[in-house]
């Protein structure tokens, strides 16, 4: 009967997911969710972080088994238990981290677990030659023989996808493919996607980023808490829409600036000169300033000296050329140390690695800055009690969710972890703060709520830098945007009087 | 120089293979273990149950092959255990092998005492003998050196490439090298990290329970207490030193060998250095070794950890 109206329907379903269910410890997941992919489309699945929309896709994919539900291929009850058999069944998945392998080659890579090769030899040239056909097909410029650490992470999701294509998948699962990007490399992902649909493909698409899911979805089904809220045509609904779906309640996209008076300059660059890591010079003759109480976006492709720009004014870079002030004083080449004494804040672009300690409680993080100073530490003893509910206070005032303070930090979510170093950054009351990519990663509620918060500090009239890639947060949240393009200021402009096409061709060098 | 340290080169370099072989064999059994990303210090441990299970089934059955075979089936069982402590009850993998090994050392000293009482030791127990390989063995200096061993030491000289095919020429080994790496990766593709860690821990545990026959019943037919005496340990150093890679392991086993042959040579030859710093030799080497290079290998990725499909 299930199977008439499947039929009835007179789509082409290629997988219908019917009250799929997972209970994680005490969380569900998914809470009897209905996911149905017609063939030939592009499905986003749209949510905020732990939404559930990776626990649902690695239920399709075999990784996880589901604790209710069922499962239908092209009309037909299937049980996925392993990734084995989604693999048969044609359904290929690219995983929200990369599961590649950086010391094996792109070749090795791809080859690993196929089943068309011979136990006692490994037929490396056959899996390039293979590679070479759809990297032609599908335009996915890639060099088989290179070292996948050595890729740049965009080159790295077109392995991805060639190991997925090679497996002859008819389903594509991407779990937040853009998440990593830059805007150009979105673009040009988006051309293959449709590509790979035109040829009787389906592609699940997830994602937390409105514009992309209008842009590349034929439906949406927006998830929340676990559960599916709705599913619509992409044509007939609109962002506003989808977001108030997606986060419950009515978002803002867009920001109140209110005025306030800008002061006395808080950063100066005059000239500044760096090389990169390889030696290469990408700060060339860099010169801006921003004021007290005001938001200055550096806006840009990624790779033209962002990075750098955070590091040299942190003391992290050496600056080979040029001077740098912190309220007027030159701090050109001091220590990170001497410089966030004067009052400087960093929000870094990778958390991960640089700004917390993934094996360490939120309280930890929070007090990792000023652990061994009062009130904290006195007399060389440490104070948990003191520590926890500074902790507790923290958490409450910049809305830290998931375990409580004594959890590891590694269990939060990302927007959460991305709290803690935002609470902890501005906790010490700042001067200038400097945001890298601030919300990379993060959903829609998480970002509102960082976003507003950079507002706030120029409010109270502190000097914020925002160095950041996405440019709908540039536009939202800055007073003034610079573009920087190889290392230079192509163009200042102020937000609500530019044009989008004005800004891509600074972004791509073109001067006017 | 002849004179006073009697040693010949060719005397030194047959010595250096006679010691590299135990070695050899397991540090190419640790190269499984590090490439599916597990920590393997039991190889002393699998070693000296190898040596020891080698020995009794050389004894009770006569036949030195049989014997081998039992320190094989030895040396898999410490790795069993291993395997099951490491991947399915994912305990700490340093702890886990350093217990097999003082397991391994009070079971063996007990059972040895148990079986045989103290000074009625079996002598004359089948051990294998030294075949010349005709021609080959007649080649100055290379003959003697390489081609005038025992069948143990030939298998060895087998088990190097074949080891080496089979981690870089095969499907098997391409998913051996990923489990190592990115075990998750390897899941999601479709493979199978638990037998592939399970089937190479065992892989392991059979080639340094060769080894240890090979200290059994390779030459002489005798079983000491402690016989291994820390040689698995080497073996892990070698391995180490080698950047888990079996050529690499060899080579430095090699080197490790040579620096015990030159050792017993000086004393045999009567130098004077006292030979209890002579014993010294090899183990300041791997000291130094592992103090020069460990700190520049990048060593599997995934290593120690182990692997949850649901985290
Ligand atoms: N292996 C796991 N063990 C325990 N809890 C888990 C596990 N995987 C997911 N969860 C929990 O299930 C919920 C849904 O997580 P899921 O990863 O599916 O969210 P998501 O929508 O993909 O979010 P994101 O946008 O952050 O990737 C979260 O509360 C998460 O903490
Ligand atoms: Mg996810």
């Amino acid at each position: 009967m299930e199977h008439e109206r499947t039929l009835g329907d007179g789509e082409d379903l290629v997988i219908e997911m019917r009250k799929i269910s997972k209970q994680f410890s005490g969380v569900l997941a998914n809470d009897e969710v209905d996911f149905t992919l017609k063939r030939g489309e592009i499905h986003a699945l749209l949510g905020e972080n732990g939404a559930g929309k990776s626990t649902l896709m690695n239920i399709l994919y075999g990784l996880y088994s589901s604790d209710g539900g069922e499962i239908l291929l092209n009309g037909e009850k299937k049980e996925f238990s392993s990734p084995n058999q989604a693999i048969q069944n044609r359904i290929g998945m690219i995983h929200q981290h990369f599961m590649l392998i950086p010391t094996l080659t792109v070749v090795e890579n791809v080859a690993l677990g196929l089943k068309d090769q011979r136990f006692y030899r490994l037929n490396l040239k056959k899996v390039e030659k293979r590679i070479m056909e759809l990297s032609e097909l599908y335009g996915l410029a890639i060099n088989p023989w290179a070292r996948v650490g050595e890729l740049s992470v965009g080159e790295q999701q077109r392995v991805e996808i060639l190991k997925v294509l090679y497996r002859d998948a008819q389903v594509l699962i991407m779990d937040e493919p853009t998440a990593v990007l830059t805007p150009n490399e979105v673009t040009e992902l988006f051309i293959v996607l449709r590509d790979i649909t035109k040829r009787g493909n389906s592609i699940i698409f997830i994602s937390h980023k409105l514009w992309e899911v209008m842009e590349i979805s034929d439906r949406v089904t927006v998830l929340r808490d676990g559960r599916r809220i709705e599913t619509v045509e992409t044509s007939l609904t609109t962002r506003e829409k989808l977001a108030e779906m997606m986060v419950g309640r009515e978002v803002i996209l867009q920001y109140d600036h209110p005025p306030v008076r800008v002061g006395a300059p808080i950063l100066q660059l005059e000239d500044v000169h760096c090389a990169d890591d390889k030696g290469l010079e990408v700060l060339r003759s860099l010169s801006f300033s921003v004021c007290a109480g005001e938001v200055v976006g550096i806006a840009g492709v990624d790779g033209n000296g962002q990075k750098e720009l955070a590091e040299v004014v942190h003391g992290l870079r050496h600056v080979d050329f040029g001077k740098i002030f912190f309220n007027r004083e030159e701090i050109t080449n001091k220590k990170p140390r001497q410089i966030i004494a004067r009052g400087l804040a960093h929000i870094p672009e990778d958390r991960h690695s640089t700004a917390i300690v993934m094996d360490f409680s939120v309280t930890e993080n929070l007090t990792l800055m000023n652990f061994d100073s009062p009130p904290f530490t006195t007399y060389g003893m440490r104070h948990s009690r003191v520590c926890t509910e500074y902790a507790q206070r923290m958490s409450d005032l910049y809305d830290i969710r998931g375990g409580g303070v004594t959890e590891e930090i590694r269990n939060l979510s990302g927007g959460n972890q991305q709290k803690v170093v935002i609470a902890r950054e501005l906790d010490r009351n700042p001067d200038l703060l400097i945001a890298a990519q601030p919300s990379r990663g993060l959903d829609i509620g998480a970002t509102e709520f960082i976003q507003k918060q950079l507002i706030a500090e120029r409010t109270k009239g502190k000097a914020v830098l925002l160095i950041s890639t996405d440019l709908d947060e540039v536009l939202a949240v800055s007073d003034r945007v610079l573009i920087i393009y190889k290392g230079e200021i192509m163009k200042e402009i102020i937000p609500s009087q530019a044009s989008f096409e004005e800004i891509g061709l600074a972004m791509a060098g073109v001067r006017d | 120089m002849s004179s006073l340290f009697d040693i010949s080169i060719t005397g030194v370099l047959t010595a250096t293979i006679r010691m590299a072989v135990p070695l050899v064999l397991a540090s190419l059994g640790g190269v499984f273990t590090a490439r599916v990303g597990i920590i393997n210090l039991a190889l002393e441990g699998m070693m000296l149950f190898g040596a020891f299970s080698g020995f009794i089934g050389a004894v009770y059955s006569g036949s030195a092959i049989i014997g081998a075979v039992c320190g094989m089936a030895g040396g898999a069982l410490a790795a069993l255990i291993l395997a099951f402590l490491s991947i399915t009850a994912k305990a700490n993998q340093t702890v886990a092998g350093v217990g097999i090994n003082i397991t391994a050392l009070g079971i063996t000293s007990y059972l040895l005492s148990t079986l045989f009482g103290y000074g009625n030791r079996p002598y004359g127990v089948a051990s294998f003998s030294n075949i010349a390989i005709p021609v080959l063995s007649d080649i100055p200096v290379i003959g003697p050196v390489l081609f005038d061993h025992s069948l143990l030491v030939y298998v060895t000289y087998i088990a190097v490439p074949a080891v080496w095919y089979l981690i870089y020429r095969t499907p098997a080994g391409l998913t051996i090298r990923a489990t190592g790496e990115n075990p998750r990766a390897v899941d999601t593709l479709g493979g199978n990290v638990m037998r592939t860690r399970y089937l190479c821990t065992l892989a392991s545990g059979v080639l340094a329970g060769l080894a240890g026959a090979y200290l059994t019943i390779g030459q002489m037919g005798q079983f000491m207490e402690n016989v291994t005496a820390g040689k698995g340990y080497i073996a892990v150093a070698a391995l180490i030193f080698g950047k888990w890679k079996p050529l690499g392991a060899v080579a430095a086993s090699l080197l490790f060998g040579f620096a015990e042959g030159l050792q017993l040579r000086l004393q045999i030859g009567e130098s004077p250095i006292p030979f209890q710093f002579l014993s010294m030799l090899p183990y300041v080497m791997t000291m130094v070794a592992l103090l020069l290079f460990v700190g520049r290998a990048k060593a599997p990725a995934a290593m120690g950890k182990p692997y949850n499909r649901q985290d």
